[in-house]
């Protein structure tokens, strides 16, 4: 019964949410609301889980250290007080400090160092000539891309720079032709497999 | 030329719910009638094919089930069909997640996989962890010393009772042989590429959405060795592993959605420039 | 100690140091910095789950002041909206939180609820690309008439149907994206990971404090 009762809630909720697409309307809204309310409530599930598993087991564990993020973690909430917001501002000075020093550390390695190591492709594949045209191409279309965005140096408003910098934004746009028709092969995919639900589980006519 | 602009404004002006409609009907239409046409299988698929048929029994991999509902159409017969896949090599998995819904999505992929049934016993060739929150540093926590982060596991259970996780020891990285992150968020990608393959060399196969995989082809294959493109890629796996799921279902339902949204395409810009030509 | 001291440099301070904690730990194998760098990484994870509570409270905030305002000018039917939406956020957390985020009740809300409202809010994005294909990409130039070949070739070489009959779709779709693609997004990966690193040496040495909130002084 149960199972029954929940079939039938997400075909109306699935219906309900797809009229959004069309047009702004009291159901629409309904449903709309209802999904923030009910996304909203599992993030704060889950955060708890975390709080209480890796925060409150450890203290309870006899890990009194871990005492610290928990009262840091409270301090955030100052954020919602005029007079002592200025406390929120320890927590959050750590997430950040955390958070871009694990980044940065590591955007150098594979952003940068990496991507220009892999870069040095040869233009002389031995018996390929289909590879060396592909890799001469590759290289052209780099630097150009990068020449492109490269705004503030004055030799990128050179003849041959402006040039290439056309021949940059002509295979970016290529790009992002490929990018858009993935978009769009993402979203059919998502949308079907609503449509599967509602055409073989709700409706069961397969 | 009056008359080229007449039907030059009709083409380029068509009501939304005829397209909207086309798109449901149609793909509906194929739900109940596939179309069967056989699927190519392209580099990146064969690469993380590759990637999980290389395991030896014992090796573990490190999955990141990081995929919400919405794309869950095609991310979960990825999941399955991976997953399926490590069974059938004896390799032993770690599933976190780092997506708030991704705990409560896994339920019914592992109904669809049936691991019991293959003689894999929860704890000892497979531990679920749950959701972690924060990000990048906690890619980089888990590779470093997964049993200081999950005290337990998402059913609540000690991690010091799960051999599996006493098996991964400190430091963490060493002991797996592979990372699978599946998500649509390229940062998620990037971060796990940084923390996992970039610092300690670790094999990284990935399954993002479509629209993702142009952000993640410059780390292939100097960080990241295979890429599943989505829907189509799972499917294109479905088919070269020999194991049938639901995403080569889905690629018919992409034809017709992908046919209505290009027929469109091409409608409207006849249509401009049938009224450009009438105008000018 | 001045209030700009307390209020303001110690946080810049700790920034700075847990960052430059963080990063010595990548090049540095040394045994103390790693256990103060995995403790570090641990303690983040608790102070970013409670922060995921900010979007619940913002919530109730916003929501009743709509209750308020809307029942001063009589308009029930958003009162009721608001009013579900605070039911579903309280509720659910109290089922996931006192019940259990693995219990069989919290999962049958989940599977109900969200699922379709997820799924189906992210799906519905298609009509409104569906509707922007047709209406808005236009080869008025030649970067868009290459948009539109492109895209058009990329979306028929997506389907097998066309894949069947026309295998040159694939190569060329394959060549597209093993060469102009990668090579693209190459340039704008460098370009963003230079970027990257500029805006966190920037925040690290406090150049960039716009995480600090409003300036109070």
């Amino acid at each position: 019964m149960a199972d029954v009762i929940g079939l039938w809630i997400q075909a109306i909720l699935t219906i309900m949410i797809t009229t959004l697409a069309w047009k702004d309307t009291p159901v629409s809204k309904t449903a709309e609301h209802i999904y923030v309310g009910v996304v909203t409530a599992n993030s704060i599930v889950m955060a708890w889980g975390n709080i209480d598993s890796i925060g409150l087991s450890k203290i309870f564990a006899g890990d009194i250290i871990y005492i610290l993020p928990v009262i840091l973690g409270l301090m955030a909430y100052f954020r919602y007080s005029k007079e002592n917001f200025w406390i929120y501002r320890y927590p959050i000075a750590l997430v950040v400090g955390i958070g871009v020093g694990t980044a940065m550390r590591g955007l150098v390695g594979s952003s940068v160092i990496d991507q220009v190591k892999d870069s040095f492709w040869s233009l002389n594949v031995p018996g390929d000539i289909g590879a060396s045209v592909n890799n001469l191409i590759m290289l052209v279309t780099l630097v150009s891309a990068l020449i492109y965005f490269l705004f503030t140096i004055k030799v990128a408003r050179g003849p041959i720079a402006t040039r290439l910098s056309t021949f940059g934004r002509y295979a970016m746009m290529a790009s992002f032709g490929y990018s858009f028709a993935n978009t769009i092969a993402t979203r059919i995919n998502q949308y079907a497999g609503r449509i599967s639900f509602l055409v073989l589980e709700w409706l069961q006519l397969g | 030329m009056g008359e080229q602009s007449g039907i030059g404004n009709t083409l380029a002006n068509l009501p939304t719910w005829l397209y909207f409609s086309l798109i449901i009907i149609l793909m509906a239409y194929i739900t109940l009638n596939p179309l069967g046409f056989p699927i190519p299988v392209t580099s990146l698929t064969i690469d993380c094919y590759d990637a999980i048929d290389a395991l030896q029994p014992g090796d573990i991999i490190l999955m990141d089930q990081g995929y919400g509902a919405g794309t869950m159409a095609f991310h979960e017969p990825g999941f399955i069909v991976v997953f399926r896949h490590a069974i059938d090599k004896g390799a032993k998995v770690v599933i976190v997640s780092t997506s708030v819904e991704s705990p409560m999505l896994l339920q019914r992929a592992i109904d669809k996989i049936k691991p019991a049934a293959k003689g894999y016993e929860y704890g000892v060739d497979w531990v679920h962890l749950g959701y972690v929150a924060g990000g990048e540093p906690a890619y980089a926590s888990i590779v470093e010393d997964i049993n200081n982060l999950f005290t337990e596991d998402w059913e609540q259970t000690p991690t010091s009772a799960l051999p599996l996780m006493q098996e991964l020891g400190v430091p963490t990285h060493e002991k797996i042989a592979l990372v699978y992150i599946m998500t649509a968020g390229g940062d998620v990608v990037e971060g796990w590429i940084r923390q996992s393959a970039l610092r300690y060399d670790l094999k990284f196969i990935t399954q993002v959405n479509e629209m993702m995989v142009p952000t993640i082809l410059p780390y292939y294959p100097i960080n990241c060795d295979g890429i599943l493109n989505g829907g189509v890629g799972a499917a294109e796996y479905e088919v070269y592993s020999g194991y049938s799921g639901e995403a080569v279902k889905l690629s018919d339902m992409m034809t017709m959605g992908g046919l209505v949204v290009l027929v469109f395409l091409i409608l409207g810009n006849i249509g401009y420039f049938m009224t450009k030509g009438g105008s000018s | 100690m001045s209030q700009r001291t307390i209020r303001r440099q110690i946080p810049l301070a700790l920034t700075f140091i847990t960052g430059m904690i963080i990063t010595f730990d990548w090049f540095i194998k040394w045994e103390p910095l790693q256990s103060v760098t995995k403790t570090i990484l641990n303690f983040n994870v608790v102070m970013v789950a409670f922060m995921m509570g900010f979007a619940g409270v913002n919530l109730i905030m916003l929501h009743t002041r709509r209750i308020k305002r809307n029942m001063s000018q009589n308009k029930m039917l958003d009162v009721a909206i608001s009013v579900m939406l605070l039911a579903c956020l309280i509720g659910w957390s109290a089922v996931g939180i006192f019940m259990g985020r693995s219990s069989d009740t919290y999962q049958w809300l989940y599977s109900n609820f969200n699922l379709p409202l997820s799924s189906t809010a992210y799906a519905a994005t298609l009509f409104y690309l569906a509707s922007a294909t047709y209406r808005v990409i236009r080869a008025r130039s030649t970067e868009t008439i290459i948009l539109v070949v492109v895209s058009i070739i990329t979306i028929m070489s997506n389907m097998p149907m066309f894949v069947t009959y026309i295998p040159a779709l694939l190569i060329f779709k394959t060549w597209i994206a093993n060469v102009l693609v990668k090579a693209s997004y190459r340039a704008i990966t460098i370009g963003v990971g230079l970027g990257g690193i500029l805006m966190g040496v920037r925040t690290l040495l406090a150049m960039e404090t716009g995480f600090l909130g409003a300036v109070e002084e």
